[in-house]
């Protein structure tokens, strides 16, 4: 099983994502990248880093990286290890979770908010990554 | 990990009078033209000891993002330690968006739930209190703000705990005089609150309770308030207050979607809007597994047999109360089908669609527009 965070893993969930119909459709307007940031905590020592370019319904690139500077995404969204993990099991609503402060976006929050339900398609596919967690 | 946000609620006959011992030295009131010359700010004049007192009364129905951005201008030339809203939902939201954006320069489209507008400087200069002239809104308890982009007719879903006034004041003393038409619409609009909050995904222990006390109240004296009893005027008005906390804690759906894309693009009241859709809805809920449990489980509660009794009784309701069960009855076929691509995009974009039971994909919306427009069963 691919490593969360590691080249193979999201090369994984882009393959998850293209071959979502439902995502293609809810996100078939939306450009924009990501960065995605797992923080530490008490069982993570360093944070990892992912990017992931969608466009027009399909994610077109991703990668793993050790440096955020060296992107330039037009958002960013990051929580904490734990967080993370509970939003990979689905014990966490991914805009409910921007809510309550459980993870932070940064860019054009109105524009996320107007792409809600592609949103929650796109954790939905992390659901079908066999992962190992760090 | 969740809230439940609330204000103070003062209720019942003369909570006006809990005016009487704030102390707040520069006032700012938010309402319109017509409350305005009714003597209804009058009314809360007679109990408010300000110091100075200042009205901004440019508030229309459905308002527009240029009338906000007046108020605002008004409350950055007076800077009111307090701003009391006296009015229905429009005039409520334009209240608690001024008092936002009249301290914080901030795009009003990017004041959304993920915001922490302390970051941006916000300090909370001014209290906010709500006093409701109608019974539907509960605008005067939750965190959401409907403003026109009347360039893009579309409605901007401005949403943050933020907003959440500090105070309603809930004293039946403004409805008992209110036209049956808006009885009728806002009562409708109570009662989609009530049901979208209850059937909501994200519905808690919290908000189910207030939900379906609010149905209740609203489906035995709905039809007695739009004849006019005044004892049925009294407990609409706490029940669209309680179906406002219900669904400011947990949310509302694709009634609402619908409901706010309709009204935008034909300028049709909001309760008229969201209560059009709400038999049409619950039967594409009551056709899917992932959905249909909430309903049946909230009708039963109501004392119907099934969603099929409680839809039923919504559409009895609606034609007692004078209210159009379908599309048909206030836009004509051209104009429905012109607009029946910008009906379905606003209603996928809206975000109240992401906390509904069940998502309708593109499709699916436009065949709950059609069905909604020509009175078909929704069999999908």
């Amino acid at each position: 099983m691919p490593k969360l965070f590691s080249d193979e893993w999201i090369k994984e969930y882009m393959k998850a994502i293209n071959e979502n119909k439902e995502y293609e459709e809810a996100a078939k307007d939306w450009e924009g990248d990501f960065l995605f940031v797992i923080e530490p905590d008490e069982e993570l020592k360093e944070p990892l880093y992912g990017y992931l370019d969608l466009y027009h319904g399909k994610a077109r690139e991703g990668y793993a990286i050790d440096d955020p500077s060296k992107v330039n995404a037009a958002f960013e969204f990051r929580g904490k290890y734990s967080n993370w993990k509970k939003l990979l099991n689905g014990e966490i609503d991914p805009i409910k979770g921007l809510v309550t402060g459980q993870f932070k976006l940064k860019g054009n929050m109105a524009k996320v908010m107007r792409y809600a339900k592609a949103a929650k398609i796109l954790v939905d596919c992390v659901k079908k990554v066999p992962t190992e967690l760090p | 990990m969740w809230w439940f946000v609330a204000p103070k609620i003062v209720f019942g006959d003369d909570a006006l009078e809990s005016l009487e011992d704030l102390g707040y030295k520069r006032v700012l009131i938010v309402t319109d033209e017509i409350l305005h010359t009714l003597g209804y700010v009058d009314e809360v004049l007679k109990y408010l000891k300000a110091e100075n007192v200042e009205i901004f009364d440019q508030v229309e129905p459905e308002p527009s993002l240029e009338t906000t951005k007046k108020a605002v201008e008004v409350a950055r030339e007076f800077q009111p330690d307090c701003i009391i809203a006296i009015g229905g939902g429009s005039v409520m939201d334009v209240a608690k968006a001024t008092r936002i954006l009249y301290e914080i320069d901030i795009d009003p489209e990017q004041v959304t739930p993920f915001v922490n507008l302390r970051e941006f400087g916000y300090q909370k200069k001014a209290e906010l209190i709500t006093i409701p002239t109608t019974s539907g809104t509960g605008s005067e308890t939750t965190w959401a703000m409907v403003i026109t982009d009347v360039k893009r007719r579309q409605k901007l879903l401005m949403a943050n705990r933020e907003a959440v006034p500090d105070m309603a004041v809930v004293d039946a003393r403004f409805v008992v005089r209110m036209p049956p038409s808006i009885t009728a619409s806002s009562g409708m609009d109570a009662l989609c609150h009530a049901i979208e909050a209850y059937i909501s995904p994200w519905g808690n222990e919290f908000t189910e309770p207030l939900a379906l006390k609010a149905a209740e109240t609203v489906l035995a004296n709905i039809a007695k308030s739009f004849e006019g009893e005044e004892e049925a005027r009294k407990k609409m008005h706490v029940a669209a207050t309680i179906a406002g906390l219900a669904f400011s804690n947990s949310q509302v759906g694709v009634i609402h979607a619908m409901g706010h894309s309709f009204g935008a693009v034909f300028k049709i009241p909001h309760g008229i809007a969201v209560g059009l859709f709400l038999p049409y809805v619950l039967e594409y809920y009551l056709n899917s597994d992932e959905s249909i449990g909430k309903v049946r489980e909230l009708s039963r509660k109501l004392g119907f047999d099934d969603g099929r009794g409680l839809i039923a009784e919504v559409v009895n309701l609606m034609d007692s109360i004078k209210l159009p069960t379908k599309a048909m009855e206030l836009i004509n076929e051209k104009e429905f089908q012109e607009n029946l691509d910008i009906l379905v995009r606003h209603a996928m974009e809206d975000s109240s669609t992401v906390t509904s039971p069940r998502i309708p994909d593109e499709a699916e919306y436009r065949k709950l527009f059609e069905c909604a427009f020509y009175g078909r069963r929704v069999d999908f």
